[in-house]
């Protein structure tokens, strides 16, 4: 019987981009809870490595789509949460018309295969 | 200190020894350890496993570090404490040298001294491991070892010592790991390649039929053009593209104006190699490198946001 796979490295880093925007987009979050809510969304079959979430965030604050800002956490730490930027909204528009072109496409060849 | 700030401390420590992460990051990562280590409490796991587990879902520092290391700089990889001190003390040799050398000959505002002004800058930045120095120092380090190379090879009064710091520098400027370079950086390599062979091709001198002596407006066009790449590279602007580009293109054309001179060069081994060799690459690294910047820009105008970084 064959085993049903987790989704493979290159699809995870590919989707990390227009799920962490998504995310964001519902409201300001922090790392922590950002991968909690992957693992959520996607019933635990998205697994990130988690380490690698914060380089992620950092590119897209460089690139000016989201932003940080310190505030203190539920623990009394100071915690660095993030939030879209308008650049972001933009930027997760183009990258939901992107992965619909895709989704259509492959929808369409597994129908006719 | 509990035993969970004990394991959070090693692997703060362990993230620094690979690469120099702002304080702000670390913070950010001892967050994340301290509430997934709270949530596996909660689920049942021992407080001393708990951190552990942790640690482990968080991966390896050393790679987090690097990931981290790699996006903070829009250049690329930061270079290791101990790579860029070796890397900046190398190069404070040849240009301690050249100012012992020139100076008492030559006044402050001559462009010696400019020159080693810009040097010393350089030395500080690799030192202090900004992004850009790393790449400004390649690209400059590697143009001047080939020319050195082309002149011991041309000539019998270059000694092979000559070269020998400049490969020791290559060493630990160069990257080692794929990736390790971000298209910024080596943009900006490529720029400096671009701005050597226009100081090159300066240097020759063109002799009309009446008689008069001009530079190669090629070369002069590309010195400027690639001056202002490498600031548009510093600043990652789209207007620094645009100049490399025009830089490639004045450079052809100087190459091409130099090669009139085809009868009235005394060493025909320096003009087979050198000319077509370091101009001719020049104007290839510059278009190249356009390419690159144009990618890698971060806007039309740039921005001066983690120029010291």
């Amino acid at each position: 019987m064959h085993r049903a796979m987790r989704p493979g490295k290159e699809l995870v880093a590919a989707s990390a981009t227009p799920l962490v925007l998504a995310i964001l987009h519902k409201g300001a979050s922090y790392g922590y809870a950002i991968i909690q809510e992957v693992r959520e969304l996607s019933g635990g079959q998205l697994e990130w490595s988690e380490g690698m979430l914060y380089p992620v965030l950092h590119r897209l604050e460089d690139q000016g789509l989201i932003e940080s800002y310190e505030e203190r956490g539920d623990t009394g730490r100071k915690r660095k949460y993030y939030r879209l930027r308008p650049d972001g909204r933009k930027a997760l528009a183009e990258e939901r018309r992107q992965w619909d072109v895709v989704h259509a496409a492959l929808a369409k060849a597994w129908r006719t295969a | 200190m509990t035993e969970e700030d004990e394991a959070i401390a090693a692997y703060r420590a362990q993230l620094l020894t690979e690469a120099e992460l702002a304080r702000a990051d670390l913070d950010e990562i001892e967050d994340h350890l301290r509430a997934l280590a709270a949530e596996l409490r909660t689920s049942g796991m021992p407080a001393s496993s708990a951190i552990a587990e942790a640690a482990r879902r968080l991966g390896d520092p050393k790679q987090v570090a690097r990931e981290h290391a790699r996006v903070r700089s829009a250049f690329g990889a930061k270079l290791s404490r101990a790579r860029a001190w070796s890397a900046a003390a190398l190069l404070m040799v040849p240009l301690a040298a050249f100012a012992y050398e020139v100076l008492p000959f030559v006044g402050p505002f001559s462009h010696e001294a400019v020159e080693i002004a810009f040097g010393a800058a350089l030395v500080l930045a690799l030192g202090l491991r900004i992004g850009w120095a790393r790449p400004l120092a390649l690209g400059g380090i590697a143009f001047f070892t080939v020319l050195s190379a082309i002149a011991i090879a041309t000539s019998s009064n270059t000694s092979l010592a000559w070269i020998l710091p400049f490969l020791g520098l290559l060493a630990f400027l160069a990257p080692w790991r794929r990736g390790e370079l971000a298209p910024a950086g080596l943009a900006l390599a490529l720029q400096v390649w671009a701005f050597g062979a226009a100081i090159f091709a300066l240097g020759f001198m063109i002799s009309t039929e009446d008689g008069h002596t001009y530079i190669s407006s090629g070369a002069q066009l590309a010195f400027v053009t690639a001056l202002i790449a490498l600031a548009g590279g510093v600043v990652r602007a789209r207007w620094g593209a645009i100049a490399s580009l025009v830089s490639g293109f004045a450079l052809a054309a100087s190459l091409f104006e130099i090669l009139q001179l085809r009868f009235r060069m005394h060493d025909a081994g320096v003009f087979v190699i050198a000319i077509p060799a370091l101009v001719g690459s020049g104007a290839l690294a510059a278009a190249i490198g356009a390419l690159l910047a144009w990618r890698s820009a971060r806007s039309s105008l740039g921005t001066l946001r983690g120029i010291l970084s």
